[in-house]
């Protein structure tokens, strides 16, 4: 997954970052409320005053003023609470669980055509679910809150209400609260239909049969069998079964005991509640435990000893290795758990059980690191020549948001990690790696490009022996630095304990190319450590999360722009800024490349906008121009430009007050497979907390000013 | 009043509405079992424009195209450049549901499945640094055509585009050792589930499943392709008749060649050649109809040169000298600064001079209508038919011999599909085949054997059919043999020098391939 901006901490998010490169969120919040705080007292003022003269003007003025701080802080929850109940009668009464059953629709017809023959059915299905709930309930948020406000005016039933003692603020956080519990009404209902839409859709299984797989022999005795399992839903995964993989068919607990027994080892004699004390005559003890067990693992229906005690007796007994347990090779993200038998009668057939898709929906919990490529050049021996960079090479693609090292030279790429803790990683650190290949040279086609892997302790500059891997792009590939490695002085030491890692818990992962003249390519998220998963049912709940979020924020949005608009001006007002909002980042981009041409320019390829500003692309448009030709110096084209800068000018400070939908990445996290930070999450309330709050109060004023309410 | 008005308002409004549902009506009335419909329905199934004219129908497709509002054309703008971005930024997942979306939105718009098709097998394939994965990718895009083809039933650009892909993704690139053998077990591809098959319900349903080679499944398409021409159900349109009708002969050739590289000599490769040059030859024996609105056949254009001579021939045998005299009376009605112009050597004529000299020599020619209009009036009628016939036979003539020795190659192809079935070609391709191997295995004495006899061999073939020289194609792939030839012997040579033995039998072939240029026939 591409991640250009990675989620701070909270902390750092709120407070700015330790060394002050940036203003924390909360300092930018108190920035702009206490201009948009002096802006409001001032238009207020001027409004007031146009209105009814300078001198009742004022008089209403101050009068507003005083009465601000009570009502907008003594609001009374359960007055609150019975407008939110009205709005979400209201809500009801316009029919907004048509959006749900649309929503039924849409999932009943989409399994048929979702791209069918895709390599990632699960991203494709849950951006699916996601992007359909979002598309439908934007719009149903949008029309329902927009609507509400002006309508009642219209139809003076809003008197019912204003006649009461309500204060106007309540009557604009009663219909965002109101309208926001119904679209979260919906969302779970979507939500719940999408999961089950999504697991049971890609649930499948495959067979195996006998023809199916073929024996491969090695000095005339068959050492695996390989072949495929059956066509369903569009793909067939890879089989290898290990000849000498067969077990005898009995758990056993880890004071040796047999916890339960197969059939075939039934028929042997093993009982449940046995206790193992030898496998092969050789004792089985606390300490060769585990090497003595793998010593079980022999020919399918070949025989092992087992010694064992049962009711106090000793026991002899000779079980038949019947059971294998594999998986089927992983294609289309995921695979299956194969379970394959051999019966004692018939010795040329066994039975092959399949097990339901496994790995289909993760939640990765990634930890990443910071990442600097070091330089091809300079002395290997002699660290003083090393130079440092921030980048790699480009090799020529547009989307430089990788960049790539090139092979058997010094380039490495070089990851730092914190908080790596012996609790954290028992085993040794385990990753994943997403890298790209480039070959500027064809090569050999089947051998893949070899690159080299190893630790370094940024400290003291000790390090690992390189670990050697096939680079394979465009898989998430698992890979482990043990807990015991070799040294350079090849001695096996341990990560932790002989200084590979910091005691604070740093280190450094290195990733180098070793073929000459291919390369690796690479970006800071491509390579994390990862612990441990969590749940994809928590995930699934987290993304919707993430949409509920965009739908109180579009609801607040469009009360907002109801209390001073029409019905239909503020939908179309609310689509705008959601539309705007969707784009935040192209219209910052664009807003640039007309402000500061220069600037914009020598930004990266992929980032860089072309064609001016809306004039000078309307003329572009007319005369048939190509976006990147420059323009012919004339009169009439430096008039244009000099427009363009002005709108550009207005668009860039409109911007500043856009809420940023762009950033609700939660719905790429979900579908890619990792798991949504609680740290994005409890930004982007924050986000939505202070726009709830500030339309809350500028919807209060405005209302106000309607004398609608008291 | 005011509702007596409202009231007459409304019965003049739906007045109104029922006279323009009548237009309405006749222009769009949908066609039945019974009658051919309106207006617009007679277009469609004139122009062969209806929905199930053109392939099947598929209901998402089509409440796709109505959910945009008929605005599909900008909404495949948008799809469109999110697929490039998507393209641009690796992301195939999104890219793949972006084509799926873009071809539901117009799926009889043949560029988006070529355009797509190919940038799925060529383009997105190579970003995939695994054969396998690039494997699958190629079979993706040809999936991708097949779909389209199930929606454009009666197209045969898009199935020759098939076609082609089919033969020289698998066939050519430089994974080809990989692809083809992997073409050929792909069980998924050649005898899909019914569910799964892209054209389940077409035309193209059943074809048969024990073809499993890349170049034979090409051939089939391409003349599927034929089929739905010569079967008058799709027109030739802009399509070169003569590339349609050579492609699955040519596929065959294709495919024996490929046999060769594989190394199986055997019958099969044998009756591979066979086929190929019976194919070959019933092309060439095939009626084409050219764009100048006669047919020709390539195995013709030796009799058409014969018969146009004879006309010629038969014209000046009428009245011998005749010509020469027309000639000469011409030159004699020049005028005098004419005449002094066209005398003068070429090198010294002033500009206005060379002009003059060059009206003249126009004014001099004696053109064949005019010496059959000039013949003696009890011949002329005779001297006008032959003069017609001999420049019907010149103009098959020309057409023929361009599209024969330059488009189609023809000669060059037949001669191969010839001469490689005979025993002393297979032996060569056999040798030279087992040389490349012994090399690639290091056995150096071997290959050196092996080479030798191949190139002595050659020597042979070459004097019995020393036409093979003139092609370029043949030379080439003769250069690479010798360049093969010229690595081993660098590790022959004492020096590493990769200087070929004195006595090595193709110096004359070497000779021209320095000189730049195939021997001119």
């Amino acid at each position: 997954m591409v991640i250009e901006k990675p989620v701070l901490p909270t902390w750092e998010w709120l407070f700015g970052q330790s060394d002050a490169s940036a203003a924390g969120a909360f300092f930018e919040f108190f920035k702009v409320a206490l201009i948009l705080f002096v802006l409001g007292l001032f238009v207020g003022l001027i409004v007031s005053v146009f209105r009814y003269g300078p001198a009742r003007g004022l008089q209403n003025y101050l009068r507003v003023l005083r009465q601000a701080p009570r009502d907008l802080l003594g609001i009374s929850p359960r007055r609150v609470l019975g407008l939110a109940v009205l709005a979400m009668r209201e809500a009801y009464r316009r029919r907004v669980w048509v959006a749900l059953m649309l929503f039924f629709i849409v999932l009943m017809f989409a399994s048929w055509n979702l791209a069918p023959n895709s390599d990632q059915p699960a991203v494709i299905y849950l951006n699916f679910v996601l992007t359909a709930a979002t598309y439908i309930m934007l719009p149903v948020a949008v029309f329902t809150a927009a609507f509400s406000l002006p309508q009642d005016i219209k139809n003076h039933t809003i008197y019912t209400v204003v006649t009461k003692p309500v204060r106007p603020s309540e009557i604009v956080l009663g219909r965002i609260l109101g309208f926001s519990v119904v679209g979260s009404g919906l969302l779970l209902a979507m939500g719940t239909a999408s999961y089950i839409f999504v697991v049971r859709g890609l649930d499948h299984t495959h067979q195996i049969t006998e023809e199916d797989l073929l024996p491969e022999t090695h000095r005339g005795r068959i050492v695996n069998f390989q072949g495929e399992t059956s066509n369903n839903d569009r793909h067939r995964h890879s089989v290898d079964i290990e000849a000498r993989n067969f077990y005898p068919e009995f758990e056993i607990s880890s004071s040796g005991t047999v916890t339960r027994v197969g059939r075939s080892a039934a028929d042997a004699g093993l009982r449940a509640g046995d206790r193992v004390t030898a496998i092969k005559g050789e004792p089985l003890t606390e300490k060769n435990r585990d090497q003595k067990l793998r010593g079980l693992a022999g020919r399918s229906l070949s025989d092992v000893q087992l010694s064992l005690i049962r009711d106090g007796k000793k026991i002899d007994l000779t079980v038949p290795r019947t059971i294998l347990e594999t998986f089927t090779g992983t294609n289309r993200g995921h695979k299956h758990r194969i379970v394959t038998r051999r019966s004692g009668t018939d010795k040329t057939t066994a039975t092959h059980a399949v097990g339901p898709a496994e790995g289909m929906f993760l939640a990765r919990v990634p930890q990443y690191g910071s990442l600097r490529f070091r330089d091809s050049k300079g002395d290997p021996q002699d660290p003083r020549t090393w130079t440092f960079n921030e980048q790699g090479v480009n090799i020529g693609k547009i989307f430089s948001y990788r960049s790539y090292i090139r092979g058997n030279t010094l380039a490495a790429a070089i990851w730092t990690f914190d908080g790596v803790t012996p609790e954290k990683y028992p085993n040794g650190l385990d990753m994943d790696v997403n890298i790209r290949v480039y070959r500027s040279y064809l090569g050999k086609i089947d051998a893949p490009v070899v690159g080299s892997i190893s630790v370094r302790n940024p400290d003291t500059g000790k390090r690992s022996r390189e670990q050697i891997f096939s680079g394979k792009d465009f898989t998430i590939e698992r890979m482990q630095i043990a807990r015991k490695v070799w040294s350079l002085d090849d001695e096996l030491i341990d990560l932790f304990a002989d200084g590979l890692i910091t005691p604070d818990g740093r280190t450094e992962v290195w990733i180098s190319c070793m073929d000459p003249g291919q390369y690796f390519g690479m970006a800071e998220a491509d390579v994390y450590l990862r612990s441990r998963d969590a749940s994809f049912t928590l995930n699934f709940i987290k993304g919707f999360l993430g949409i509920e979020l965009q739908i109180i924020l579009v609801t607040a949005l469009a009360v907002f722009f109801s209390t001073f608009l029409s019905g239909p001006v503020s939908t179309l007002l609310s689509f705008t800024t959601v539309l705007l909002g969707f784009n935040k980042d192209f219209l910052q981009r664009l807003v640039r490349s007309v402000l500061d041409p220069e600037l914009a320019q020598q930004a990266v390829a992929y980032k860089r906008v072309y064609g001016g500003g809306p004039i000078e692309a309307a003329y572009r448009i007319l005369l048939q121009l190509n976006i990147t030709s420059e323009l012919e110096t004339s009169p009439l084209t430096s008039a244009i430009k000099v427009i363009d800068v002005v709108i550009m000018y207005v668009v860039e400070n409109v911007l500043h007050l856009l809420a940023d939908f762009e950033q609700f990445l939660e719905v790429q996290y979900l579908s890619y497979g990792y798991d949504i930070p609680w740290d994005m999450l409890i930004q982007h309330s924050f986000s939505v907390i202070s726009f709830m709050f500030a339309t809350y109060i500028l919807g209060y004023f405005i209302l106000k000013s309607r004398e609608l309410a008291r | 009043m005011n509702q007596r008005r409202l009231f007459q308002r409304k019965i003049v409004l739906f007045a109104l509405i029922c006279v323009l549902l009548f237009p309405l009506f006749v222009l769009s009335q949908p066609a039945t079992m019974n009658s051919a419909g309106g207006k617009l329905a007679r277009l469609r199934e004139e122009y062969k424009l209806s929905e199930a004219d053109l392939g099947q129908i598929d209901p998402t497709s089509v409440s796709m195209k109505l959910a945009t509002f008929g605005l599909q054309g900008a909404a495949t703008n948008l799809l469109w450049s999110r697929a490039i971005r998507y393209k641009d930024r690796e992301d195939w997942t999104n890219f793949d549901a972006t084509l799926e979306q873009i071809t539901k939105l117009q799926p009889h718009f043949i560029e988006v499945w070529d355009f797509q098709g190919h940038n799925v097998a060529f383009n997105i394939s190579v970003e995939f640094d695994d054969y396998r994965d690039k494997y699958r990718q190629v079979i993706k895009g040809f999936n991708l055509m097949k779909q389209g083809i199930r929606y454009n039933e009666k197209e045969p650009r898009l199935i020759r585009r098939l076609a082609s892909y089919i033969g020289l993704k698998i066939g050519r690139s430089d994974e080809k050792k990989y692809f083809r053998p992997m073409f050929a077990a792909d069980r998924d591809y050649h005898a899909p589930p019914r569910d799964q098959n892209p054209l389940t319900g077409t035309r193209y349903e059943d074809r048969p499943e024990n073809v499993t080679d890349n170049w034979l499944i090409s051939k089939w398409w391409y003349q599927q392709a034929e089929n739905l021409i010569d079967g008058g159900i799709a027109s030739m349109s802009t399509m070169n008749p003569f590339l349609v009708h050579s492609e699955p002969a040519m596929q065959q050739i294709q495919y024996a060649r490929s046999l060769e590289q594989d190394g199986k000599f055997d019958d099969k490769m044998r009756d591979a050649w066979k086929q190929a040059a019976r194919e070959w030859l019933a092309y060439g024996l095939r009626p084409i109809l050219t764009t100048l609105g006669f047919e020709i056949r390539l195995e013709d254009v030796e009799r058409l040169k014969k018969e146009r001579d004879q006309a010629y021939d038969e014209l000046m045998a009428i009245e011998p000298g005749l010509l020469e005299k027309l000639r000469k009376q011409r030159i004699a009605d020049l005028s005098e600064n004419e005449r002094k112009a066209m005398d003068k050597n070429p090198d010294d004529r002033t500009a206005e001079e060379t002009k003059l000299a060059d009206e003249a020599r126009s004014k001099t020619i004696v053109r064949l209508e005019d010496l059959a209009e000039s013949t003696d009036i009890k011949q002329r009628s005779k001297a006008i038919k032959l003069a017609e016939k001999y420049f019907d036979y010149a103009a098959r003539y020309r057409v023929a011999s361009q599209y024969k020795n330059f488009t189609i190659n023809y000669g060059y192809w037949k001669n191969r599909a010839e001469t490689e079935q005979t025993e002393q070609l297979q032996r060569v391709r056999k040798l030279l085949y087992d040389a490349d191997k012994s090399f690639i295995d290091s056995d150096i004495p071997t290959a050196e054997q092996q080479y030798r006899e191949a190139f002595a061999l050659w020597r042979e073939i070459l004097d019995t059919h020393p036409e093979l020289l003139e092609e370029e194609t043949f030379v080439e792939d003769l250069r690479e043999e010798i360049d093969r030839y010229r690595d081993l012997m660098k590790q022959v040579n004492e020096d590493r020098s990769p200087t070929l033995p004195d006595d090595f039998p193709l110096l004359d072939v070497l000779e021209m391939i320095s000189s730049g240029r195939p021997q001119s026939g």
